[in-house]
């Protein structure tokens, strides 16, 4: 299938609307490894992220006659992507409700934290070699891992995330602060 | 605060790919749905179609019965056979017409043609989507 050049999601979107049926399938493809990988660091399950991935772009379908064309795709796919795994993990009881929630408080804390310092090089490179960076990072409570993933492999804003996750602008900024913290805490012990 | 480290950490970690038939099977799904959906529709507006058709047989008869033996038929004749009048009382003629019409019937045959027609017309739509969906790769 060869994909038109430039066409945007939103034009996409139209042209599916319209009746081009191939318009869905481009989106679909499109999105789907970074949907595809985002949920995948939520399960760390093969199985279970397929089967969250096909409810994600089902829903997609479902309900992209109430997507405003305008509104930024990505931002709304991630969130019925990370809704959708919330709900099959929910369903399957491998989830508690502190996993997704923040139980940090209000904005206060947001100015409490301090930047955590940068890894140092040999480290980072160590890690990049090895796989021991996937095993510290399944490590992390859900909470983190989703906040470092939209904003470090799907190159999300904070604002985006705060869309996405459907808290605060500076929950968030704390929930990536304590993410990063909580981060290095595992990485620098390791000292591989 | 953007740490440079950590994004140059958390970019390395290898980007995944589904499995090749993954974005079939999600068509797959979408399809078999609308499939399903078309399939109901069908079945709704068939059933429409047929009953408002059977009934248009009765209703027809009851309006046909209701204009025979209403007054305007017998004003629509009269206008016909003696033109004098019809010429002498022109304006009176057709308010009386107007006025007697036999509304119910014409409104009730009216009603069940347009039923008709438009449910046929989405019975051919979503027998197309039933029977004639092709999955797009």
């Amino acid at each position: 299938m060869t994909e038109i050049p430039q066409q945007s999601d939103s034009d996409l979107i139209i042209s599916y609307l319209g009746g081009a049926e191939s318009a869905l399938t481009i989106l679909i493809n499109r999105h789907l490894r970074a949907v595809y990988n985002f949920v995948y660091r939520l399960t760390y399950n093969k199985e279970n992220t397929e089967d969250i991935v096909q409810e994600t772009f089902f829903k997609v379908w479902k309900n992209l006659k109430k997507f405003r064309v305008g509104e930024n795709f990505k931002t709304w796919l991630f969130t019925i992507a990370r809704n959708s795994t919330i709900d099959f993990l929910r369903k399957k009881k491998e989830y508690v409700f502190s996993d997704f929630e923040n139980t940090e408080g209000g904005n206060h804390l947001a100015d409490s934290l301090t930047d955590p310092e940068p890894l140092p090089d040999a480290l980072v490179e160590q890690l990049e070699k090895t796989k021991m960076l996937e095993e510290l990072l399944s490590k992390l409570s859900l909470l983190y891992r989703e906040v470092l993933m939209l904003r470090y492999n799907e190159d999300l804003t904070f604002e985006e995330i705060s869309k996405v996750l459907g808290k605060p602008l500076d929950t968030v900024k704390s929930q990536h602060r304590r993410a990063l913290i909580e981060l290095r805490k595992l990485i620098v012990p390791q000292n591989v | 605060m953007e740490n440079d480290t950590y994004k140059e950490l958390l970019l390395s970690l290898p980007r995944l790919a589904p499995s090749e038939a993954m974005p079939l099977h999600i068509i797959a799904r979408i399809t078999e749905t609308k499939r399903k959906e078309s399939r109901v529709r069908f079945i709704g507006f068939s059933i429409l179609s047929i009953g408002s058709l059977i009934t248009l047989i009765p209703i027809t008869n009851f309006m046909l019965t209701e204009i025979s033996e209403s007054e305007f038929y017998q004003y629509l004749s009269m206008t016909f056979s003696d033109s004098d009048t019809l010429f002498l009382a022109g304006k009176d003629v057709l308010f009386i017409l107007i006025e007697s019409v036999p509304l119910l019937g014409i409104t009730a045959v009216l009603t069940l043609v347009l039923l008709f027609l438009y449910s046929t017309k989405l019975v051919a739509k979503n027998a197309r989507g039933t029977f004639l969906i092709t999955q797009s790769v």
